[in-house]
């Protein structure tokens, strides 16, 4: 049985409905729920904290139907875009609102306070107010003041969408090692494709309150993959380890394929990486002389025609990927199921996010 | 140099005439009457009823008007239920109305039969009583204090209500610990104007409550009755107490307010 479920959920905010809802969640996973603006994204994560009543269907979490459940009750923590810390507490006070309903003794409070503080970087603006905080650090205390009193769940809002890019980036990181850290199973509304890249083992696609896509990353990205994700059709995210850092290249093991990227990462590290199908180029022959750093022997997967364009599925060792080729290149290499083809991907493409 | 506009010139100068035209209007309270018979109005056991009634009275019925505006401008901004925007507007209907009217209205309500009969089986009476006082001034203050903080409410995000009740705080407890303290600015000009709607209150307590010397005479009603009379310096003496009144209630607010 699933940690978390949403069975046919339907629910009803001034006029909008999200209607049948499904999907489900293993304990420690993390989800990301993507959409176009106002197409219930939100609705969907207010009715799981509790704030929207659910007119039908079932939310079941940890062996538990809480669709009737006071939000108070449910363990369910919440970020929001917009922070929403409490202007009138500090960002000790804000740590320290929902451990002060659990628990009297002062001590522990200023403990565990300081300890969230100290996870994210937040020890020496425990006095600050929120206004006089960055939007970065402001968002980290929400996620402090969320993850402090150990929630069941956590939702996430759009959380990095007030931020710039470079913000994002930092707490995007902040939140993969928090997460990773305390081991929390997360429902996260994202309007960036990189939260997904970066953060997400699943993805749900919502359009005009109906569930059009759901299940892993990869598996939602397709092919064939819903409109809202056309731009992002074929994209592969892969896990890999870090082997060696030298001459400013960084040697991955993935899926038995050992591949080069310029981005920076230390030996030994878990990374994730992302191959586009536009950044991969076949050969019918092993490419001499070529700077791509990446010749990849492969098998051809599948062919999947996306208008003007054709999506070619490509197999070396385990690692799976895509390639975006036109359809005369398709005819020129002859390509067909199960043919043997080279493909390369230069290091510099090749993005650990 | 600068260029300074026509329309710029006359919309300060109208800025500045209309403030002056107040100032002397109030300066007249002081400058019109003979201040030894002013001091000896001030000194006056009926002036000293007035005020002391005015403030006893106004207290009861701010803290009457609170004790309903709270709940209510809350329900107001944060619940959308069936005829939300008849009941508001039923609510702030009393702005509109002439206060003799909303008077007249509050002594044909509860003069007449059945609603008397009953509140009079209570042993509340309340047409020209200090009790119709307080209740002529609690439905002119009311509909002020519930729209201010109905304003009030609707400028605190209620997504931190949210995160209030995801962290395990009950409803109330939110509200205590969230709404009511980020409400803080808009309460304290509420019990400023309701306060003020209430020592001020004339119409409604005229009618309602009577024009009883020493029993329902407030600060208006003293001026009221001592014009009538001709008694100018007794009026004016409790119109300067209303004015002092207002004064230091608006400056007690500014002053909380002000603090962190």
């Amino acid at each position: 049985m699933s940690f978390f479920a949403a069975k046919d959920l339907c629910v009803r905010v001034d006029g909008f409905a999200l209607r049948g809802a499904s999907f489900q969640l293993d304990r420690g996973e993390y989800l990301c729920v993507l959409g176009p603006s106002g197409t219930g994204k939100s609705v969907l994560l207010d009715a799981i904290a509790g704030f929207h009543d659910v007119e039908a269907g079932r939310i079941v979490l940890d062996g538990e139907d809480i669709s009737r459940t006071p939000p108070e009750r449910r363990g369910i923590g919440v970020v929001y875009q917009n922070h929403a810390l409490f202007p009138h507490l500090n960002v000790f006070g804000n740590i320290a609102y929902g451990l002060r309903v659990r628990e009297r003794d002062g001590a522990r409070v200023r403990r565990r306070v300081e300890e969230m503080a100290e996870s994210l970087g937040l020890s020496r603006t425990l006095d600050k107010r929120p206004g006089s905080l960055s939007g970065g650090e402001q968002q980290r205390t929400a996620l402090a003041r969320a993850l402090a009193v150990r929630p069941r769940l956590l939702l996430m809002d759009e959380p990095f969408s007030s931020l710039d890019p470079p913000m994002r980036r930092d707490l995007r990181r902040v939140v993969r090692d928090v997460v990773g850290e305390f081991g929390i199973t997360v429902v996260h509304a994202a309007h960036d494709l990189d939260d997904l890249w970066t953060l997400a083992d699943k993805a749900l696609v919502i359009e005009d309150g109906r569930v059009k896509a759901f299940g892993g990353v990869n598996a939602v990205l397709g092919p064939p993959c819903v409109p809202f994700l056309r731009r992002a059709e074929g994209v592969r995210v892969i896990a890999g380890i870090v082997l060696e850092r030298r001459d400013g290249v960084s040697s991955v093991e993935a899926g038995g394929v050992r591949l080069a990227t310029s981005d920076a990462a230390r030996a030994g590290e878990t990374v994730r990486l992302v191959i586009r199908p536009e950044d991969v180029t076949l050969y019918t022959e092993k490419p001499a002389g070529a700077s791509a750093r990446n010749v990849l022997e492969s098998r051809v997967t599948g062919i999947h025609r996306a208008g003007e364009t054709v999506l070619i599925g490509l197999r070396s060792e385990r690692l799976e990927f895509n390639a975006l080729l036109t359809r005369d290149a398709v005819e020129n290499l002859s390509l067909a199921a199960e043919k043997k083809i080279f493909a390369t991907i230069k290091a510099v493409h090749l993005n650990i996010v | 140099m600068r260029r300074v506009s026509l329309a710029r010139v006359l919309l300060v100068g109208a800025a500045w005439a209309m403030a002056a035209t107040i100032l002397v209007a109030l300066a007249s309270l002081v400058l019109t009457p003979s201040w030894t018979r002013l001091l000896g109005a001030l000194r006056s056991a009926e002036i000293a009823y007035a005020l002391a009634f005015t403030l006893v009275s106004s207290a009861l019925s701010t803290a009457l008007v609170m004790l309903f505006a709270v709940p209510i401008g809350y329900t107001l901004s944060r619940v959308r239920f069936a005829g939300d925007r008849l009941v508001r507007t039923l609510l702030y209907l009393p702005m509109a109305l002439p206060q003799i009217v909303l008077g007249l209205c509050l002594l044909l309500l509860f003069g007449a039969a059945p609603l008397a009969q009953a509140l009079h089986a209570l042993r509340i009476d309340l047409v020209f009583t200090r009790t119709g006082v307080v209740v002529a001034q609690f439905f002119t203050a009311f509909p002020y204090a519930v729209r201010v903080l109905k304003s009030t409410f609707d400028a605190i995000d209620p997504r931190l209500e949210f995160v209030s009740r995801s962290l395990g705080c009950s409803r109330l407890e939110t509200f205590r610990r969230v709404s009511l303290p980020l409400a803080r600015t808009g309460l304290l000009a509420s019990v400023s104007i309701a306060f003020a709607r209430c020592a001020g209150a004339f119409g409604s307590v005229l009618v309602l409550a009577g024009g009883m010397r020493m029993h329902t005479e407030t600060l208006p009603v003293a001026i009221h009755l001592n014009l009538s009379y001709g008694n100018l310096e007794m009026a004016v003496a409790a119109g300067l107490l209303l004015v002092l009144l207002s004064s230091v209630g608006i400056y007690a607010v500014e002053m909380m307010e002000a603090r962190p």
